[in-house]
Protein backbone atom coordinates (compact mmCIF):
# COMPACT_ATOMS: atom_id res chain seq x y z
CA UNK A 1 0.00 0.00 0.00
CA UNK A 2 1.31 3.41 -1.20
CA UNK A 3 1.80 5.71 1.53
CA UNK A 4 -1.17 8.18 0.32
CA UNK A 5 -3.22 5.24 0.14
CA UNK A 6 -2.03 3.88 3.74
CA UNK A 7 -3.49 7.34 4.94
CA UNK A 8 -6.89 7.43 3.01
CA UNK A 9 -7.41 3.67 3.94
CA UNK A 10 -6.75 4.59 8.00
CA UNK A 11 -10.15 6.21 7.99
CA UNK A 12 -11.47 8.51 10.48
CA UNK A 13 -8.62 9.93 12.76
CA UNK A 14 -8.09 11.35 15.58
CA UNK A 15 -9.21 14.92 13.67
CA UNK A 16 -11.78 13.63 12.11
CA UNK A 17 -13.99 12.66 14.92
CA UNK A 18 -17.79 12.95 14.85
CA UNK A 19 -19.21 16.51 15.54
CA UNK A 20 -22.42 14.66 16.60
CA UNK A 21 -23.45 11.97 18.51
CA UNK A 22 -25.23 9.09 16.30
CA UNK A 23 -28.51 9.58 15.73
CA UNK A 24 -31.40 8.24 17.65
CA UNK A 25 -31.18 9.42 21.18
CA UNK A 26 -33.94 8.73 23.86
CA UNK A 27 -31.56 11.72 26.04
CA UNK A 28 -28.61 13.69 24.99
CA UNK A 29 -27.55 15.95 28.15
CA UNK A 30 -24.92 18.16 27.23
CA UNK A 31 -23.38 20.92 29.49
CA UNK A 32 -21.20 22.10 27.07
CA UNK A 33 -23.95 23.76 25.32
CA UNK A 34 -25.33 26.35 28.35
CA UNK A 35 -28.55 27.36 26.56
CA UNK A 36 -29.78 24.09 28.13
CA UNK A 37 -28.51 24.95 31.28
CA UNK A 38 -31.00 27.22 33.72
CA UNK A 39 -29.13 28.35 36.49
CA UNK A 40 -29.39 30.97 39.19
CA UNK A 41 -26.35 32.38 40.99
CA UNK A 42 -24.28 29.39 39.21
CA UNK A 43 -26.62 27.08 40.76
CA UNK A 44 -28.53 25.13 38.32
CA UNK A 45 -32.42 24.42 38.39
CA UNK A 46 -32.51 22.66 35.16
CA UNK A 47 -30.70 20.43 32.65
CA UNK A 48 -32.45 20.08 29.91
CA UNK A 49 -32.43 16.87 26.99
CA UNK A 50 -31.55 17.73 23.69
CA UNK A 51 -33.43 14.95 22.28
CA UNK A 52 -36.86 15.60 20.84
CA UNK A 53 -38.40 14.61 23.68
CA UNK A 54 -36.65 17.49 25.44
CA UNK A 55 -36.64 15.89 28.72
CA UNK A 56 -36.54 18.17 31.68
CA UNK A 57 -34.04 17.24 34.62
CA UNK A 58 -34.77 19.91 37.64
CA UNK A 59 -33.89 20.15 41.17
CA UNK A 60 -36.09 22.54 43.39
CA UNK A 61 -33.55 23.15 46.54
CA UNK A 62 -30.30 25.12 46.25
CA UNK A 63 -28.53 22.87 48.88
CA UNK A 64 -28.87 20.16 46.11
CA UNK A 65 -28.13 21.69 43.03
CA UNK A 66 -25.16 21.06 40.77
CA UNK A 67 -22.90 24.42 39.96
CA UNK A 68 -22.45 25.48 36.07
CA UNK A 69 -19.45 27.88 34.89
CA UNK A 70 -17.47 27.19 37.02
CA UNK A 71 -15.14 24.03 35.87
CA UNK A 72 -14.41 23.34 32.10
CA UNK A 73 -12.96 20.52 30.80
CA UNK A 74 -11.23 20.81 27.66
CA UNK A 75 -12.55 24.18 27.25
CA UNK A 76 -15.70 23.65 27.53
CA UNK A 77 -18.23 23.81 30.51
CA UNK A 78 -18.53 21.32 32.48
CA UNK A 79 -21.52 20.67 35.52
CA UNK A 80 -19.33 20.50 38.94
CA UNK A 81 -21.65 17.93 41.11
CA UNK A 82 -21.02 18.63 45.14
CA UNK A 83 -21.54 15.81 47.66
CA UNK A 84 -25.27 16.40 48.06
CA UNK A 85 -26.38 17.18 44.46
CA UNK A 86 -29.18 15.37 42.24
CA UNK A 87 -30.92 15.98 39.61
CA UNK A 88 -34.22 14.45 38.87
CA UNK A 89 -36.45 13.72 35.75
CA UNK A 90 -39.35 15.17 35.80
CA UNK A 91 -40.84 12.91 33.44
CA UNK A 92 -43.26 9.62 34.85
CA UNK A 93 -40.91 7.17 36.66
CA UNK A 94 -42.68 4.97 33.53
CA UNK A 95 -40.78 6.44 31.03
CA UNK A 96 -37.23 5.01 32.01
CA UNK A 97 -38.63 1.07 32.38
CA UNK A 98 -36.75 0.01 29.31
CA UNK A 99 -33.60 1.04 31.35
CA UNK A 100 -34.29 -2.33 33.58
CA UNK A 101 -36.58 -4.19 31.39
CA UNK A 102 -34.90 -4.08 28.00
CA UNK A 103 -32.12 -2.85 25.60
CA UNK A 104 -30.16 0.15 26.14
CA UNK A 105 -26.55 1.91 25.88
CA UNK A 106 -25.78 4.50 27.40
CA UNK A 107 -22.80 6.49 27.37
CA UNK A 108 -21.31 9.13 30.16
CA UNK A 109 -18.56 11.65 30.22
CA UNK A 110 -17.43 12.52 33.75
CA UNK A 111 -14.86 12.92 36.42
CA UNK A 112 -15.57 11.63 39.93
CA UNK A 113 -13.42 12.58 42.94
CA UNK A 114 -14.52 9.32 44.50
CA UNK A 115 -12.59 6.41 44.24
CA UNK A 116 -13.50 5.12 48.07
CA UNK A 117 -16.77 4.94 48.11
CA UNK A 118 -20.26 4.67 45.83
CA UNK A 119 -20.54 7.66 43.61
CA UNK A 120 -24.05 8.12 41.56
CA UNK A 121 -23.98 8.59 37.57
CA UNK A 122 -27.59 7.88 37.21
CA UNK A 123 -29.78 5.38 38.32
CA UNK A 124 -33.75 4.57 38.87
CA UNK A 125 -32.83 2.46 41.34
CA UNK A 126 -34.31 3.29 44.99
CA UNK A 127 -31.57 2.33 46.69
CA UNK A 128 -33.25 -0.23 49.03
CA UNK A 129 -33.40 -3.71 48.91
CA UNK A 130 -35.60 -4.80 46.90
CA UNK A 131 -36.41 -2.15 44.61
CA UNK A 132 -36.68 -2.00 40.68
CA UNK A 133 -34.97 0.25 38.67
CA UNK A 134 -30.90 0.41 37.67
CA UNK A 135 -27.94 2.31 38.55
CA UNK A 136 -24.65 2.95 37.11
CA UNK A 137 -21.95 4.15 39.87
CA UNK A 138 -18.44 4.51 39.92
CA UNK A 139 -18.01 2.17 43.31
CA UNK A 140 -14.93 1.32 45.81
CA UNK A 141 -11.38 0.72 44.21
CA UNK A 142 -12.28 2.75 41.45
CA UNK A 143 -14.41 -0.17 39.92
CA UNK A 144 -17.42 0.91 37.41
CA UNK A 145 -20.51 -0.43 38.61
CA UNK A 146 -23.99 -1.47 36.93
CA UNK A 147 -26.40 -2.90 37.63
CA UNK A 148 -30.34 -4.14 36.90
CA UNK A 149 -32.58 -5.11 40.42
CA UNK A 150 -36.17 -6.47 39.87
CA UNK A 151 -37.75 -5.97 43.16
CA UNK A 152 -36.05 -8.83 44.89
CA UNK A 153 -33.94 -8.22 47.73
CA UNK A 154 -30.64 -10.29 46.86
CA UNK A 155 -31.44 -11.39 43.45
CA UNK A 156 -30.93 -9.02 40.95
CA UNK A 157 -31.19 -9.49 36.91
CA UNK A 158 -27.73 -8.16 36.08
CA UNK A 159 -24.45 -7.12 38.42
CA UNK A 160 -21.51 -5.95 36.47
CA UNK A 161 -18.69 -4.96 38.05
CA UNK A 162 -15.11 -4.42 36.43
CA UNK A 163 -11.97 -5.35 38.07
CA UNK A 164 -10.95 -2.54 40.63
CA UNK A 165 -8.51 0.01 39.63
CA UNK A 166 -10.26 0.44 35.87
CA UNK A 167 -11.71 4.21 37.18
CA UNK A 168 -9.71 7.02 38.38
CA UNK A 169 -10.27 10.66 39.44
CA UNK A 170 -9.32 11.54 36.00
CA UNK A 171 -12.06 13.02 33.52
CA UNK A 172 -13.57 10.44 31.60
CA UNK A 173 -15.75 8.64 29.63
CA UNK A 174 -17.71 5.37 29.84
CA UNK A 175 -20.15 3.06 27.62
CA UNK A 176 -23.14 0.93 28.97
CA UNK A 177 -24.64 -1.57 26.63
CA UNK A 178 -27.81 -3.24 28.86
CA UNK A 179 -29.60 -6.06 27.39
CA UNK A 180 -31.71 -7.65 30.62
CA UNK A 181 -33.68 -10.47 28.75
CA UNK A 182 -30.52 -11.99 27.51
CA UNK A 183 -30.56 -15.68 27.77
CA UNK A 184 -26.73 -15.44 28.48
CA UNK A 185 -25.85 -14.14 31.87
CA UNK A 186 -22.77 -12.42 30.60
CA UNK A 187 -24.57 -10.38 27.90
CA UNK A 188 -26.66 -8.21 29.79
CA UNK A 189 -24.57 -6.24 30.86
CA UNK A 190 -21.35 -5.20 29.19
CA UNK A 191 -19.11 -1.61 30.07
CA UNK A 192 -16.44 0.11 28.30
CA UNK A 193 -13.83 2.16 29.65
CA UNK A 194 -13.26 4.84 27.38
CA UNK A 195 -12.70 2.63 23.85
CA UNK A 196 -11.28 -0.60 25.87
CA UNK A 197 -12.35 -4.03 25.47
CA UNK A 198 -16.17 -5.07 27.21
CA UNK A 199 -16.58 -5.78 30.85
CA UNK A 200 -19.01 -8.84 30.99
CA UNK A 201 -18.63 -10.55 34.73
CA UNK A 202 -22.42 -10.70 35.24
CA UNK A 203 -23.16 -13.79 36.57
CA UNK A 204 -26.90 -13.27 37.76
CA UNK A 205 -29.96 -14.77 36.12
CA UNK A 206 -32.91 -13.09 37.46
CA UNK A 207 -35.93 -12.33 35.60
CA UNK A 208 -36.89 -8.59 34.55
CA UNK A 209 -39.41 -6.83 36.51
CA UNK A 210 -41.94 -4.82 34.46
CA UNK A 211 -43.00 -2.55 37.20
CA UNK A 212 -41.75 0.84 37.19
CA UNK A 213 -38.89 1.70 38.69
CA UNK A 214 -38.52 2.75 41.97
CA UNK A 215 -37.89 6.96 40.99
CA UNK A 216 -37.84 8.76 38.27
CA UNK A 217 -34.72 8.94 36.22
CA UNK A 218 -31.72 10.59 38.82
CA UNK A 219 -28.59 12.36 37.69
CA UNK A 220 -25.60 12.21 40.18
CA UNK A 221 -27.02 10.69 43.61
CA UNK A 222 -29.75 8.28 45.26
CA UNK A 223 -31.97 9.74 47.74
CA UNK A 224 -30.47 11.11 51.04
CA UNK A 225 -27.02 12.40 51.21
CA UNK A 226 -24.07 10.34 50.27
CA UNK A 227 -23.53 8.40 47.20
CA UNK A 228 -22.94 11.29 45.23
CA UNK A 229 -21.15 11.92 41.96
CA UNK A 230 -18.53 14.55 43.77
CA UNK A 231 -16.85 15.70 40.95
CA UNK A 232 -18.20 16.51 37.31
CA UNK A 233 -20.40 16.06 34.60
CA UNK A 234 -19.75 17.05 31.26
CA UNK A 235 -22.63 15.00 28.90
CA UNK A 236 -24.84 11.98 28.98
CA UNK A 237 -25.95 9.79 25.97
CA UNK A 238 -28.74 7.54 26.10
CA UNK A 239 -30.60 5.35 23.49
CA UNK A 240 -32.99 2.62 23.75
CA UNK A 241 -31.70 -0.01 21.69
CA UNK A 242 -28.28 -1.57 21.43
CA UNK A 243 -26.28 0.15 19.02
CA UNK A 244 -24.36 -1.55 16.19
CA UNK A 245 -20.80 -2.10 17.29
CA UNK A 246 -19.48 0.95 14.40
CA UNK A 247 -22.02 3.28 15.77
CA UNK A 248 -20.54 2.83 19.78
CA UNK A 249 -17.28 3.65 18.63
CA UNK A 250 -18.39 6.73 16.58
CA UNK A 251 -19.84 8.26 20.01
CA UNK A 252 -16.93 7.10 22.19
CA UNK A 253 -14.89 9.28 19.36
CA UNK A 254 -17.33 11.76 19.66
CA UNK A 255 -16.87 11.89 23.30
CA UNK A 256 -13.10 11.65 23.18
CA UNK A 257 -12.69 14.53 20.72
CA UNK A 258 -14.87 16.82 22.60
CA UNK A 259 -13.79 16.53 25.60
CA UNK A 260 -9.98 15.96 25.64
CA UNK A 261 -9.66 12.70 27.44
CA UNK B 1 -18.94 27.19 51.29
CA UNK B 2 -22.13 24.97 52.37
CA UNK B 3 -21.59 23.03 55.29
CA UNK B 4 -23.75 21.23 57.85
CA UNK B 5 -25.73 23.00 60.33
CA UNK B 6 -28.04 21.19 63.34
CA UNK B 7 -31.19 22.04 64.87
CA UNK B 8 -32.87 20.60 68.24
CA UNK B 9 -36.40 19.95 66.34
CA UNK B 10 -37.95 20.43 62.96
CA UNK B 11 -39.84 22.68 64.22
CA UNK B 12 -36.56 24.99 64.92
CA UNK B 13 -34.95 24.17 61.30
CA UNK B 14 -38.82 24.94 59.54
CA UNK B 15 -39.11 28.72 61.45
CA UNK B 16 -35.45 29.26 60.62
CA UNK B 17 -35.60 28.14 56.79
CA UNK B 18 -38.86 30.34 56.81
CA UNK B 19 -36.97 33.13 57.56
CA UNK B 20 -33.64 32.89 55.22
CA UNK B 21 -36.01 31.72 52.41
CA UNK B 22 -37.94 35.49 53.21
CA UNK B 23 -34.68 37.20 53.48
CA UNK B 24 -33.25 35.77 50.57
CA UNK B 25 -36.27 36.27 48.39
CA UNK B 26 -37.13 32.82 47.15
CA UNK B 27 -38.47 31.43 45.27
CA UNK B 28 -35.47 32.09 43.32
CA UNK B 29 -36.55 32.42 39.27
CA UNK B 30 -34.17 30.39 36.77
CA UNK B 31 -32.39 32.33 34.14
CA UNK B 32 -30.74 30.44 30.66
CA UNK B 33 -26.63 30.31 31.08
CA UNK B 34 -25.85 31.00 27.66
CA UNK B 35 -28.21 34.01 27.18
CA UNK B 36 -29.01 35.47 30.93
CA UNK B 37 -32.41 35.70 30.08
CA UNK B 38 -35.14 34.66 32.80
CA UNK B 39 -36.46 31.18 31.54
CA UNK B 40 -40.22 31.05 32.50
CA UNK B 41 -40.23 27.23 31.23
CA UNK B 42 -37.77 26.11 33.96
CA UNK B 43 -39.00 25.75 37.31
CA UNK B 44 -37.97 28.10 40.45
CA UNK B 45 -36.04 27.39 43.05
CA UNK B 46 -38.33 26.65 46.00
CA UNK B 47 -35.97 25.24 48.74
CA UNK B 48 -32.83 27.09 50.21
CA UNK B 49 -31.72 23.89 52.33
CA UNK B 50 -33.46 20.37 53.06
CA UNK B 51 -33.13 19.22 56.80
CA UNK B 52 -32.72 15.34 57.68
CA UNK B 53 -32.79 13.69 60.96
CA UNK B 54 -29.55 12.20 61.86
CA UNK B 55 -28.51 10.75 64.93
CA UNK B 56 -31.30 12.50 66.39
CA UNK B 57 -30.41 15.49 65.38
CA UNK B 58 -32.33 17.63 62.44
CA UNK B 59 -29.16 18.87 60.29
CA UNK B 60 -29.17 20.70 57.02
CA UNK B 61 -26.64 21.93 54.75
CA UNK B 62 -26.34 25.84 55.06
CA UNK B 63 -23.94 28.56 53.17
CA UNK B 64 -21.46 29.56 56.05
CA UNK B 65 -22.14 33.21 55.50
CA UNK B 66 -25.67 32.35 56.11
CA UNK B 67 -25.36 30.59 58.87
CA UNK B 68 -24.83 33.65 61.84
CA UNK B 69 -26.02 31.78 65.23
CA UNK B 70 -26.75 28.42 63.85
CA UNK B 71 -24.51 25.52 65.31
CA UNK B 72 -22.30 24.03 63.37
CA UNK B 73 -22.71 20.03 63.64
CA UNK B 74 -19.64 18.12 64.62
CA UNK B 75 -21.45 14.32 62.80
CA UNK B 76 -19.66 12.65 60.63
CA UNK B 77 -21.47 12.12 56.71
CA UNK B 78 -23.94 9.70 57.28
CA UNK B 79 -23.03 6.43 56.84
CA UNK B 80 -24.65 5.51 53.04
CA UNK B 81 -28.35 4.12 53.19
CA UNK B 82 -28.16 0.03 52.75
CA UNK B 83 -27.10 -1.50 49.44
CA UNK B 84 -28.66 -3.73 47.23
CA UNK B 85 -25.50 -4.92 45.40
CA UNK B 86 -24.70 -8.64 44.74
CA UNK B 87 -22.19 -10.10 46.92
Amino acid sequence: MSPMLGIMASGRSGNLAPSSPVAGYTVWLDAADTATITQSGGLVSQWTDKSASAYTFTQATSANQPTTNSDTQNGKNVLTWGTNDFLLSTAASSTWIYLHNAQSTMFFAFKSTVNTTEAVLLTDDGNTSGSVGFFVAQENNAQLYTQITRGVGGSYVSSNASSNGVLNTAFTYVTVIQDATNATAANRQDTRIKQGSAIKNNVQTGAVDNGNPATSLRIGAYSGVSNALNGTYGEILIYNSILSAGNILLNQQYLAAKWGV
Amino acid sequence: MWNWYEWNSQEDFNAWHNAIKAKLNYPLAGYNQATGELDPTAPVTTEYTAAQLVENKWIALVQDEQAEGLTPTDLRPPPPPPRNNAD
